[in-house]
């Protein structure tokens, strides 16, 4: 059993991490959240309503981005394409059979994106393949498409993962940023304990399926539990 | 890039299409075609297109095409010979079972990926071969085929030999001007990003399998244009023109032109019919030599045609610059 008894609730507008030892469940957490795996028993409740049985698309479409592990793009598509994709997915909804209608009247849809390019510093390379894009920018990227469809919540899985040191803190500096806008609430995974205190206001602990500390960094920092949890204690 | 000056892009481009159509009747004899060959291209050319769609844009690779080709043919060729001779009817019902018939075969299998997908595709085709081998025979005529189908009439006038290639030819810009519509709408954008990343369209909120199965409906609707104007063409319909074997010669011909490219799998209808009618009064050998073309173009064009262009640009930029780093070398030295 991956995850077991474990109850979270997190604050509109604020940045909550979930951190744990691996094997912990924080990705199968993050899943069941996002509607690629079904719980066996309990609930998912999102501003009230229950996301359980709805399928990916359909929970985006309720407000909620998911930034993957490893940056998930079209990598032949142009950087501007790629984030045009999520302005017309917020703009059509599920589906929209306009296959005959012209590029100009996408055009709110192009500057939407646009907007998004520029927020992540990337708008200077709206017109290169997204597979020439370094890794970092691919983040960066990534960050723009999540960014522009304007979501309520957005479920960081792993962002600063396989990344170098630069990159690592031009992504954090990007994401408290992001973070100063009190309209978006953050759930970051992340095993960076750096990245978790620079940018958590709360943070939950994870340890073999279930929730074993939640409180604000200061709390968890000082947390025996959380300290015997991850073997020889914690460095910041 | 204003508005102004992609309208004006796009009619340029459909000027030079149109151009080349309309002439293809005159062009193709100067290089050892014959008239009719013309017309035969431009039918085929509107099937490529169709399957450009599902395979170049959306990434499905369909081996069931022929169905659609086939069942178009077939009910079309019955209108013709048993009902009407009204063009427009006869191809507007038999465009009509071909489409729904595209839905129906998209939802079942549109629900894999990749290789089953394929196969699926190819299986479903073999079922209306065999369909029309036997079972319905009475209506298809076996294995002899659809024969003695009547000639079409447009406004009165029986259309055959010029008047059937210039009817052909409409159609023909039609397809490929709705073709580039729906490439450069946003339904085409969505196409493009499920042949890139489908897992992550469908995070970012978009129902992938409606995209999916209308993506096979449109491709399914311009198989069954193409067959319907193959059978008031011919006025026969053979049964192999439901046999797996005809889906693989139409991916061929895509591969040969372009994917993805809309007008290079055109172009690749055109060589390999060309080439089947140069080669096949040449020798009896023809497909072993039309093979090792096939097989040369995927081991040093995969691209097909349509990126000869820029592998040339490479091919000389790339000795521009050699010769650049000789010149260099030999000023510092």
């Amino acid at each position: 059993m991956a995850v077991n008894n474990a109850e979270l609730t997190v604050e509109e507008g604020r940045a909550h991490s979930i951190i744990g030892p691996n094997g912990a469940g924080k990705s199968t957490f993050l899943n069941m959240i996002i509607g690629s795996l079904t719980p066996d028993n309990g609930t998912v409740t999102f501003n009230g309503q229950s996301l359980l049985g709805l399928n990916p698309h359909e929970i985006n479409q309720r407000g909620i981005v998911r930034v993957f592990q490893s940056p998930a793009i079209y990598p032949e598509m142009t950087v501007i394409d790629n984030v045009t994709v999520a302005t017309l997915a917020k703009r059509d909804g599920t589906f929209k059979f306009n296959f005959l209608e012209l590029p100009a009247r996408r055009r709110a849809a192009v500057a939407a994106a646009e907007e998004a390019l520029t927020e992540v510093e990337m708008i200077d390379k709206w017109d290169e393949e997204a597979k020439n894009l370094s890794y970092g920018n691919k983040r960066r990227l990534e960050l723009a498409m999540c960014l522009a469809q304007k979501p309520k919540l957005l479920l960081l899985d792993e962002p600063t993962a396989g990344m170098s040191q630069g990159d690592t803190a031009a992504t954090i500096e990007l994401l408290q940023k992001l973070g100063k806008r009190g309209d978006m609430t953050k759930v970051i995974i992340e095993h960076d304990m750096h990245v978790v205190f620079t940018l958590a206001e709360h943070i939950t602990v994870l340890h073999q399926g279930g929730v074993i500390a939640d409180g604000s960094p200061e709390d968890i920092k000082n947390s025996a539990t959380v300290q015997e949890a991850y073997l020889g204690g914690m460095d910041e | 890039m204003s508005k102004r000056n992609t309208i004006t892009k796009e009619i340029i481009y459909m000027g030079i299409a149109a151009a080349v159509i309309f002439s293809l009747r005159w062009t193709v004899p100067l290089i050892g075609g014959y008239p009719e060959l013309a017309t035969r291209i431009l039918i085929f050319g509107i099937l490529v297109l169709g399957l450009d769609i599902l395979v170049g844009l959306t990434g499905y690779l369909s081996f069931g095409h022929a169905a659609f080709w086939g069942v178009g043919a077939y009910v079309c060729g019955y209108i013709l010979l048993h009902l009407t001779q009204n063009v427009f009817v006869a191809m507007a019902i038999g465009i009509a079972v071909v489409t729904l018939i595209a839905f129906l075969l998209g939802v079942i299998t549109l629900r894999r990926h990749g290789i089953y997908f394929a196969i699926l595709t190819l299986a479903f085709a073999e079922m209306f071969y065999y369909l029309a081998l036997a079972p319905l025979q009475t209506w298809t005529g076996g294995d002899n085929g659809l024969t003695g189908i009547r000639r079409p009439e447009l406004f009165g006038t029986e259309l055959h030999g010029f008047s059937m290639y210039i009817f052909v030819c409409i159609w023909t810009l039609l397809a490929l001007y709705v073709a580039r519509r729906i490439k450069n709408s946003p339904y085409g954008l969505m196409l493009r990003a499920i042949k890139s990343n489908e897992t992550r369209l469908a995070y970012t909120g978009v129902n992938v399998f409606n995209y999916k199965v209308m993506a096979f409906v449109i491709s399914g609707f311009f198989g069954g244009v193409a067959g319907t104007l193959f059978a008031a063409y011919e006025t026969y319909v053979p049964t192999e023109s439901l046999h797996w074997t005809f889906s693989g010669e139409i991916v061929i011909m895509s591969v040969i032109g372009g994917f993805g490219t809309l007008v290079g799998p055109m172009i690749g209808a055109g060589i390999v019919l060309y080439l089947e009618n140069v080669l096949s009064a040449m020798t009896e050998q023809w497909h072993l030599i039309l093979g090792i073309i096939f097989m040369s173009f995927v081991i040093f064009l995969p691209g097909g045609v349509m990126s000869l262009p820029d592998k040339l640009r490479k091919l000389f930029g790339s000795k521009r610059d050699e010769a650049t780093g000789t010149v260099k070398q030999q000023a510092g030295d």
